[in-house]
């Protein structure tokens, strides 16, 4: 009798009445494997897909170029005439970490296979962690840029379009040496994961000598302690983490107080108009910032325009690819299951088959959908996703400030397993 | 069976060979039984359903034993199934918790650190970890967590086991873990955890605290039954995980003992549920399973009853057969015996037919065969017996009736004779027309009775035929007389009707004629309609064009005002130039003047320098200033005439200016007049548009409800039409009419006279009829 039953689906039992959230991972017990030859003509299916993103809070702006991305894909394939339905939902993570929760939960209750989202970092790790991943749903952020997305033990349903914060480090720890000839640096960082993780990162990389990592507070009154302390030993490269707000007082502490001709290195987060036109910055400031320049860019930014009348803002382009991706992966797994959709992101972006871009869905899930192999190139960047589910653009622009604001002077790739 | 057939069988039919057999047989069954077949079959067959009932019951009792063992075996089986798995998850959250806690990112490092240490950890670690949080015991507050809301909250704020850890009580060694008592549900992620924490290694103020959910684990545990209920509990009867209510009480003891012992599994059932205990190898924890026995058993039962059905299938079937067999084996023999024994009584007439093809069938054929050959016999010896008293009589009677015969036909040829002289002698009256006489039958001869009878007969149908004639042709002639009497009436009914249809056609033939007059007066009513409104139409158009005129009128007028303005403007502009013309000149006249004084005072100071030159004349050079002087006087005299014409002209210009200034001014003046004229015209001009659009309004509703008469005419016409058209028709029909009354009328007289030859032919008739006597009225 028990080894009978093993074969069939195991179904939820009332085990414990308190067991609150039970009905939430229902999902993750139904039956999974279809094999190839088995896989449904497309004009049965219905492709389902939901995002977590934010529509009220502090984020609610910027997560409306984010829901526009992600509900671009479906609007273009309304448009076209595929065979399958397309069915797409979103839910509000009202920029929380437990809105994030409880949206994805609500999207899992309503067997969506896959969600696009969650938008930050602290949500999208706790997001997949306490919902998705348990449920065996498929999870793509199109803005969580944290290196510890990459180490989360995801059993291979998490994955991101977003580009990730350490490779930036990376760049700058290379530019150091070879562009700079510099043999000792120092770092002054935000507190916070995102200053944390780059100075880490760039320590990491850098072939030379890192004489301090200092961090400071964003409540502070003066940054000019924290200058001395972090340009203690003279080092030959300073590299500044941290954001506009603070970013502009420090940097001008650093240019009327401390300069003493170190080559001056800023993240992507002072890479900013807010901070070219308050600061003056006088001689050799650098930065490397992520390209949000794929192959499939310009057919992206034209639907998009043409569908809400802007042009598309900041991770507009990652959260469509998002989208994208987990649309094609679905058609080729054949069925509206997480762990078999898990399975087919690498296969769409990876790897030989007929190139699909931004505005060639349709194509790519008609062929996706007959077994055929398809590679996606991005509107963000390639989009190939690595082991760790990290798909983010790997593109990094080379730049320099100059009077007239900046000046790009390279584009860079990081070397391979660097992150 | 078959055996004990045959043995039945034996013993019926072959009574006197088996008296060895009879006498062992005897010994053993009662009489009753020996006696009847019937009997030995019952019996037989209650034997064979005691037989299956014994084996039966034994296979059910066995069969359910055997399913509850199985039962029991799973039910505790799957308890300590889930013992385990909540034990390999209580060691797996202790070891992460271990190795959390002996990390140095941990140990007295600032809390950003630490912060990014968990954050990290959480990461890596399977997501049953909900969450990690860094206690500061020193400070009493969470120094970091991977739960930003309680982030550097103080633990008397925080309503979780874990907040109450008694670092030297319930953590004495670096490696200890502390695990809550029981299960939780954690407020801030709203599950079903529990928490585990561990002294961080090298940092004895510090405690890492791991919250693992236990909801991944219990959904994969399997239940087997619907109301299947499992719960994890320790030996101080706290309830560790699971809700508290189990639908059976369990056995406290049973609990305690395993728990202390840390090994073994045990099984329990009372009336209503039966319970499966599991202890824990790694605490004293024991997992207990309760289901309702209806459940757990529901196996056990369904084979117990599957059971019953065949056994009691089989028994009916049995039954059901031996049912059938008896009556087609007991019940023809029986038959056969009262048969024969009929026979044997003498009822040689008894039946033995059967439909049945096999042994009985067969039986009744032989006894059949038998009983046809017995009865052909008897029959035969009967007859032949019966046939020679039968010839003897016959010789007898043959003799008697021969001389009665030749009596009787002597008499009868004397009666004949008689019977014919008086039938001739009734024949020849009748002949003579006397319907009335008969023919006397009083005779002994049938054949000369029947004779007279039947000639009597055909005289009376002969005569009452001939009455019935005579009274026919009576009938006929009164009725023939009384339909020409009635045709003659109707007759002249038609020609009433006729006459009256020729009335009416005429009246209606007027009828029409005056309508066509009616139509003619219509359709010219119609067209003066039409011509009043072209009429009206032309008027409209005149009106328009007045508005068109005096509209055109207006503007010019408006023009004449607005250059009228214009001008009037430019002379006041003309006029301010002079003006200041003037006013200039003014000045200059100021100018001329001042030159004026000035030349007066030179001329002055000339006759003082000639003056003082006079003087200065007793000097050496009195001549030089003289002569300057001179010429400074002519100087002054020329500028003063000078003066005095530039004076003399500016007089002139003033005067003509004052001239152009009136010219301009009488100008405007009339200008104004000539504006003030033009208004009243414009006001009357617009007056005019107003009364003409009024006019041409008007005109226009005159068009359009003279054009609606005209539409009510042309209706009123085809109404008519319609009316003279029908009217036509009504003539015409009455024509038909009359014309079809004519016709009946001539139909009618031909009856008539049809009627009255029908009358002769009667009366003729009725002449012929007298001749035959009868005995009714005329």
């Amino acid at each position: 009798m028990t080894g009978q039953s093993r074969d069939k689906p195991l179904q939820r039992r009332t085990f414990l009445a308190a067991a609150g959230g039970a009905a939430a991972f229902a999902g993750c017990l139904s039956e999974t494997t279809n094999s190839v030859d088995e896989r449904p003509p497309l004009s049965s299916r219905t492709l389902r897909y939901g995002a977590v993103l934010p529509q009220s809070g502090a984020l609610e702006s910027a997560g409306e170029v984010l829901v526009n991305g992600a509900s671009l894909p479906a609007t273009e394939l309304e448009g076209s005439d595929l065979s399958a339905n397309v069915e797409f939902q979103v839910q509000d993570s009202k920029t929380s970490i437990t809105g994030a929760i409880d949206a994805a939960r609500s999207l899992i209750e309503d067997d969506f296979p896959a969600i696009v989202g969650a938008a930050a970092s602290g949500g999208t790790l706790q997001m997949t962690q306490q919902a998705t991943i348990p449920a065996e749903v498929v999870s793509c952020s199109p803005s969580a840029t944290t290196p510890t997305l990459s180490i989360l033990s995801d059993r291979g349903f998490s994955f991101r379009t977003a580009p990730v914060d350490s490779l930036q480090a990376v760049i700058v720890a290379q530019l150091a040496t070879a562009e700079h000839s510099a043999e000792s640096a120092a770092t002054l960082y935000e507190q916070g994961d995102y200053g944390r993780q780059l100075s880490g990162a760039f320590s990491a990389s850098f072939d030379g000598a890192v004489l301090s990592q200092q961090s400071y507070s964003p409540e502070s009154e003066s940054y000019s302690e924290a200058l001395g302390t972090a340009l203690t030993g003279d080092p030959d490269l300073l590299f500044v983490v941290g954001y506009p707000e603070n970013g502009i007082p420090l940097l001008q502490t650093y240019y009327d107080e401390h300069q003493d001709g170190e080559v001056l290195f800023v993240s992507d987060g002072l890479v900013d108009g807010s901070v070219q036109e308050s600061v003056d910055f006088h001689q050799d400031a650098y930065g490397a910032v992520p390209a949000s320049v794929g192959p499939g860019q310009e057919s992206f930014v034209s639907m998009y325009s043409a569908e809400y009348g802007a042009e598309p803002g900041l991770f507009g382009s990652n959260s469509y690819d998002a989208a994208a991706t987990l649309l094609l992966a679905n058609a080729a797994a054949g069925e509206n299951e997480g762990a078999a959709i898990a399975r087919q992101m690498r296969q769409v972006t990876v790897g030989d088959g007929t190139e699909i871009q931004p505005g060639q869905l349709a194509e790519g899930i008609e062929r996706a959908g007959a077994g055929e192999n398809i590679q996606y190139r991005g509107a963000a960047g390639e989009i190939e996703f690595d082991g760790s589910g990290d798909g983010g653009p790997v593109q990094y622009e080379y730049l320099t400030f100059t009077d007239s604001g900046k000046e790009v002077l390279d584009q860079l790739t990081p070397p391979e397993g660097s992150a | 069976m078959s055996t004990e057939d045959t043995e039945a069988d034996d013993s019926d039919q072959s009574e006197g060979e088996a008296d060895s057999k009879r006498t062992v047989f005897g010994t053993l069954v009662p009489s009753f039984v020996r006696s009847s077949y019937r009997a030995k079959f019952v019996l037989t067959i209650l034997a064979v359903v005691v037989v299956i009932s014994a084996v039966g019951a034994a296979g059910y009792v066995n069969a359910e034993q055997t399913v509850q063992d199985d039962t029991e075996q799973q039910l505790t089986a799957m308890v300590d199934m889930h013992a385990d798995s909540i034990n390999q998850w209580t060691i797996s959250m202790e070891a992460h918790t271990r190795s959390l806690s002996s990390s140095p990112d941990l140990a007295g490092t600032s809390q950003e650190t630490a912060q990014a240490h968990v954050i990290q950890e959480q990461a890596k670690l399977p997501v049953d970890v909900r969450a990690i949080h860094i206690v500061d015991t020193n400070e009493n507050q969470v120094l970091t967590s991977t739960n930003l809301d309680i982030r550097g909250e103080s633990l008397g704020g925080i309503d979780e086991p874990w907040t109450d850890i008694d670092l030297g009580v319930d953590l004495t060694s670096a490696n200890d873990v502390w695990k809550s008592p029981t299960a939780y549900n954690d407020q801030i992620v709203d599950d079903q955890v529990m928490s585990f924490a561990s002294p961080i290694e090298g940092d004895e103020a510090r405690i890492a605290v791991v919250v693992g959910t236990i909801e991944y684990r219990v959904d994969g545990l399997r239940q087997l039954h619907d109301d299947q209920e499992t719960l994890i509990v320790d030996t101080e009867n706290r309830t560790v995980l699971g809700s508290s209510e189990l639908s059976g009480d369990f056995d406290q003891g049973v609990v305690s003992e395993l728990g202390t012992r840390r090994n073994g599994e045990q099984f329990t059932q009372d009336s209503g549920t039966v319970t499966a205990y599991a202890a824990l190898p790694d605490n004293n924890w024991v997992a207990v399973s309760t289901a309702p026995t209806s459940q757990a058993f529901a196996a056990s039962d369904a084979v117990g009853l599957t059971l019953v059905v065949v056994i009691a299938a089989g028994l009916l079937s049995l039954l059901v057969a031996g049912f059938v067999l008896a009556r087609q084996t007991v019940t023809p023999l029986r038959d056969l015996r009262d048969k024969a024994e009929k026979i044997e009584q003498g009822d040689r007439s008894v039946e033995l037919e059967t439909n049945r093809v096999d042994e009985v069938g067969r039986l009744y054929q032989a006894f059949d065969g038998m009983r046809t050959s017995l009865d052909a016999q008897i029959t035969a010896a009967e007859e032949a017996k019966s046939e020679a008293e039968e010839a003897k009589e016959d010789a007898e009677i043959a003799k008697e009736d021969a001389e009665s015969e030749r009596e009787r036909v002597s008499e009868m040829m004397n009666e004949l004779e008689r019977v014919a002289d008086q039938y001739g002698e009734t024949m020849r009256a009748a002949a003579n027309g006397d319907l009335t006489v008969r023919a006397d039958v009083n005779t002994d001869n049938d054949q000369m009775r029947t004779i007279g009878e039947e000639f009597n007969e055909m005289l009376a149908d002969i005569e009452a035929a001939v009455g019935e004639v005579k009274q026919f042709a009576a009938d006929v002639t009164g009725a023939s007389e009384r339909v020409t009497t009635s045709t003659k009436e109707v007759k002249q009914a038609s020609e009433q009707v006729s006459t009256s249809i020729q009335e009416i056609s005429v009246a209606t033939e007027q009828q029409s004629e005056r309508l066509g007059e009616t139509q003619t007066e219509m359709s010219n009513l119609s067209g003066t309609t039409e011509e009043i409104a072209s009429t009206a139409s032309e008027v409209a158009g005149v009106a328009e064009q007045t508005v068109e005129s005096s509209e055109t009128g207006q503007e010019a007028a408006q023009n004449a005002i607005s250059e009228m303005n214009k001008v009037e403007k430019e002379s006041e502009r003309a006029v301010e130039t002079i003006r200041s013309l003037e006013t200039e000149v003014e000045r200059i006249d100021e100018l001329v003047d001042a030159i004026s004084d000035v030349a007066e005072q030179t001329n002055m100071l000339a006759l003082n320098a000639s003056i003082e030159a006079t003087r200065a004349g007793e000097g050496n050079n009195a001549d030089g200033f003289d002569t300057v002087a001179q010429e400074i006087k002519a100087l002054s005299a020329d500028a003063k005439e000078a003066a005095t014409e530039i004076e003399q002209r500016i007089q002139t210009i003033r005067d003509q200016t004052e001239e152009s200034v009136q010219v301009v001014e009488t100008t405007r003046d009339r200008v104004q007049q000539g504006t003030e004229a033009v208004e009243p015209a414009v006001e009357a001009l617009e007056g005019i548009t107003t009364y003409a659009e009024e006019t041409n309004n008007g005109v226009q509703e005159i068009s359009a409800a003279t054009d609606e008469q005209a539409k009510s005419a042309e209706e009123v016409v085809s109404a008519v039409d319609d009316v003279a058209a029908s009217s036509d028709e009504s003539a015409a029909e009455a024509e038909n009419v009359s014309a079809a009354a004519e016709e009946q009328t001539a139909s009618l007289t031909e009856v008539t006279d049809s009627v009255a030859s029908l009358a002769d032919q009667a009366s003729n008739l009725s002449q012929r009829l007298k001749r035959f006597e009868t005995n009714q009225a005329d």
